[in-house]
């Protein structure tokens, strides 16, 4: 089985010469395709920044990226978009204010040319994220914040990426309206084959998500384990037990 | 020994917007007492929490319209006090720390001279005396560096500093109630730590009656003592916060299924179905 995602010594510094600032202090992660890995740590610690460079907004970034088995530069092209999307933590900042659902859903298509089953498409995703149809002509300002949230998944999931970056999709949210995100997200997961990369403060949100976790810390990965040795106290680093007992307070 | 009345007792509290003849009422009859204690708020967003904790403080918009059966501050009667009044105890006796340091704070004016203008309020003091007093309220709220601290703005700090500079403001005055929204909702675990203990050290030492709002359900269990839990304007259930697990009212209890956990690892998370009743009684 190759891995959907893997990353080598990623590095990322921003500034130049003695005001030089390095985030990124090598991290390396895998993650298996159809595999949910959950990134968490304080702000800070640089998880964003992982997802961030995936996604093609630093490019600046060093290290080796492949994803599905082809190496990734940093690159912004319509091929990356088909490979990997991402999902914001505000939905509320994230949608154009002045589009209709139906306008935000149809531009990765519109960018991509595939134009042709246009309206097709953009019912069968909403279908998928549980909106009811004549949403699409609805502004984001009508909607409710789970439901911007959807529309946000929506527009990751239409170009049909095996791989979804998700960058604290529940944090904005009700814990009520983040069980039903949480649940939706699962379920995608387990119908579509998905792979998630979650970056996440909240550890009950990750070990509910996720298979596997790495946490964070000032740039660096202090450890990865799965999600069950999470749940079962088995954290080895300091830092983690700290979380692992926030978590549970 | 006799029994203190409660600091502050809230009965039957309204509040509307829209025009009289059309009122849209967001608060529907809000009772409870608070004495030196914990009691935390806690809801959905739009459920009303912070919308009974600024109409304590007449802080609402001026279309807001406030309607209160009683409501008592140490014998003051609020539905009565004058604008000077309220100007008087606001700040001064009654206190609020807002959610979000980032707006909360004026960005063109540096730490000091904001925790300055606080202390000049309690009553008029030499610059020197003043400068003095805003780094010992700095220190107090445990930031390392008062002196360096005082001369920044507030883009220059992070978080969970511009929230405890924001405490350092609520405290250069002695207020005796303290109205808190979602102090801690923007900040990371190990500061969040920080700025309840610090909270809890006020409660403790000088008799601090604290409103703490919240929609964190796992801190308000652990850190409060009462829990008020609110659903669309009105109080839907009461309890100590250590009863939290048991409560009784379908939403509280549905609220509290749909957290994620790491002890109860569950496939699906059990989705809050809600009553039209909830909202009728």
């Amino acid at each position: 089985m190759t891995a959907m995602l893997s990353i080598h010594d990623l590095r990322l510094a921003f500034g130049e010469g003695p005001q030089s600032r390095t985030v990124l202090h090598g991290v390396s992660l895998e993650i298996a395709r159809g595999e949910a890995f959950g990134l968490v740590g304080e702000s800070g610690s640089g998880k964003t920044s992982v997802l961030r460079c995936l996604a093609g907004q630093y490019r600046h970034w060093q290290g080796e990226v492949l994803m599905a088995g082809e190496p990734y530069r940093g690159e912004r092209s319509p091929a990356h978009a088909r490979r990997a999307q991402m999902v914001f933590q505000d939905p509320y900042g994230s949608l154009h204010p002045r589009h209709t659902v139906r306008t935000a859903l149809a531009e990765p298509l519109r960018v991509q040319g595939q134009t042709d089953r246009l309206d097709e498409r953009i019912d069968e995703v909403l279908q998928q994220v549980g909106l009811p149809l004549h949403f699409r002509f609805r502004y984001p300002h009508q909607i409710s914040g789970g439901q911007r949230q959807r529309v946000a998944i929506a527009r990751a999931l239409i170009l049909k990426p095996p791989l979804l970056l998700l960058d604290e999709p529940t944090s904005a949210l009700d814990v009520s309206v983040q069980a039903e995100i949480l649940n939706l997200l699962a379920e995608l997961r387990r119908q579509h084959g998905l792979t998630y990369l979650l970056v996440s403060h909240d550890l009950g949100v990750v070990a509910h998500l996720c298979d596997r976790v790495a946490v964070m810390q000032q740039g660096r990965i202090v450890e990865t384990l799965t999600c069950d040795a999470l749940c079962n106290d088995e954290a080895q680093h300091p830092y983690t037990q700290a979380l692992v007992v926030a978590a549970q307070a | 020994m006799t029994i203190e009345p409660p600091l502050l007792t809230v009965r039957g509290l309204q509040v509307a917007y829209g025009t009289p003849v059309a009122p849209v009422p967001v608060v529907h009859g809000v009772s409870f007492d608070l004495g030196r204690e914990k009691v935390a708020v806690v809801g959905e967003s739009g459920s009303g929490k912070t919308t009974v904790g600024r109409a304590l403080l007449r802080l609402l918009p001026r279309q807001a319209r406030i309607d209160a059966e009683q409501l008592t501050f140490d014998g003051i009667d609020l539905r009565h006090a004058r604008e000077s009044d309220m100007e008087a105890l606001r700040g001064r006796r009654l206190s609020m720390i807002m959610q979000d340091p980032k707006y909360s704070l004026n960005p063109v004016m540096s730490i000091g001279r904001q925790i300055g203008e606080a202390v000049q309020r309690g009553g008029q003091v030499s610059r020197a005396e003043c400068a003095e007093r805003v780094e010992a309220l700095l220190a107090r709220v445990h930031i390392r560096e008062p002196r360096r601290v005082a001369g920044q703005y507030p883009h220059e700090v992070s978080g969970g500093m511009g929230q405890r500079v924001m405490i350092a403001m609520m405290l250069a005055q002695r207020p005796q109630l303290l109205i808190a929204d979602e102090p801690t909702s923007a900040l990371d675990v190990s500061v969040r730590q920080e700025v309840l203990a610090l909270l809890d050290e006020l409660v403790a030492e000088q008799g601090l009656a604290l409103l703490f709002i919240s929609h964190d359900l796992h801190l308000v269990r652990n850190f409060c003592d009462r829990v008020l839990v609110m659903y669309a304007g009105r109080i839907v259930e009461t309890l100590a916060a250590a009863d939290l697990a048991q409560a009784r009212h379908p939403y509280t209890r549905g609220l509290m299924a749909s957290l994620p956990s790491l002890r109860h690892r569950r496939a699906v998370l059990p989705v809050l179905q809600r009553d039209a009743a909830w909202s009728a009684a």
